[in-house]
C-alpha cells in the first residue's frame, strides 16, 4: 500500500477500467463478454508478463488452459493440481506465488462451475497484468458484499464483472500499483 | 479451446459469499500465523 500512482499510468489505467466498463456494458446486457473482448486483453497481459519477465505466470496460464480441455475431469483435477504445484515451485517472488494461486483458483472454480469463462479470464488477464494475487481480494470481497444484496433481495440481478470493475478500481485507488 | 471460448458472466450468488469467506479467513489466518510459519519452516531447514 501506499504507491500513489505516476501520471504515466493514468492513461493505461484509464483504458484499463474503459475495457472493464465495456465488459460490464456487455454483461448488463446479454449475461455474456464476447470473447475478442477477453481474449484480446488476455494475450496483451499474457505477452506484457513475459516481456517483464513473468513466464512463469504465463506457462502456468497456457498449461491450464490447456489441460482444461482434456476430455475427462477425473484426469484434468489432478494434472491441474500437479501442474499448479510445478508452477509454485518455479515461481519467482512471493507476489507471483500468490498470482499463480488466483490463476489456479479461478481455473478451478471455472471448472466446477462457480464462475463464467469470461469473468475468468478477465480475472486471469488482470492477474497477469499486474502480476499480483493480492488484486483477488478486493474483487472477492465486493462480489461477497454483491451476493449478500442479492441473497437478501432474492434476486440474482448483479453481474459479477461489476465485482471484478469495482475491485480492480479499489486496488488502483489504494496505491498498490508498484 | 473451451475455456477460451467460454463467453459466459455469471451474476453474483451464494457461491461469490462463500467464496468471499473463504479468501477473508485464509487472509485472516495468512496474517495472524504467516510469520510463525515461516519461522517453523526456517527451523525445519535449518535441521535439516
Amino acid at each position: 500500500m501506499g504507491y500513489p500512482l505516476l501520471p504515466t499510468q493514468v492513461i493505461p489505467i484509464a483504458f484499463l477500467l474503459a475495457w472493464l466498463g465495456t465488459c460490464v456494458l456487455f454483461d448488463l446486457r446479454t449475461r455474456q463478454v464476447p470473447t475478442l473482448l477477453t481474449i484480446i486483453p488476455l494475450i496483451l497481459a499474457a505477452a506484457w508478463r513475459l516481456f517483464q519477465g513473468g513466464w512463469q505466470l504465463v506457462l502456468l496460464t497456457v498449461a491450464l488452459t490447456l489441460l482444461s480441455d482434456l476430455p475427462q475431469a477425473k484426469w484434468r483435477v489432478p494434472l491441474g493440481c500437479c501442474t499448479a504445484i510445478i508452477g509454485l515451485s518455479i515461481a519467482g517472488s512471493p507476489d507471483e506465488v500468490y498470482a499463480m494461486f488466483v490463476i489456479f483458483a479461478v481455473l478451478a472454480l471455472w471448472e466446477i462451475g462457480a464462475t463464467g469463462g469470461a469473468d475468468a479470464k478477465i480475472i486471469i488477464a488482470l492477474v497477469l497484468l499486474f502480476a499480483n494475487g493480492l488484486l483477488f481480494i478486493p474483487i472477492v470481497l465486493i462480489g461477497g458484499v454483491q451476493g449478500l444484496v442479492a441473497l437478501i433481495a432474492q434476486r440474482k440481478t448483479i453481474p459479477y464483472t461489476v465485482a471484478i470493475t469495482l475491485g480492480t478500481a479499489a486496488w488502483l485507488w489504494l496505491g498498490v500499483v508498484r | 479451446m473451451r475455456f477460451l471460448r467460454d463467453q459466459r458472466a455469471i451474476e453474483t450468488s451464494e457461491v461469490a459469499v462463500i467464496i468471499a469467506v473463504v479468501v477473508l479467513v485464509a487472509y485472516g489466518a495468512y496474517q495472524l500465523l504467516g510469520a510463525r510459519i515461516a519461522e517453523v519452516v526456517r527451523d525445519v531447514a535449518g535441521r535439516l
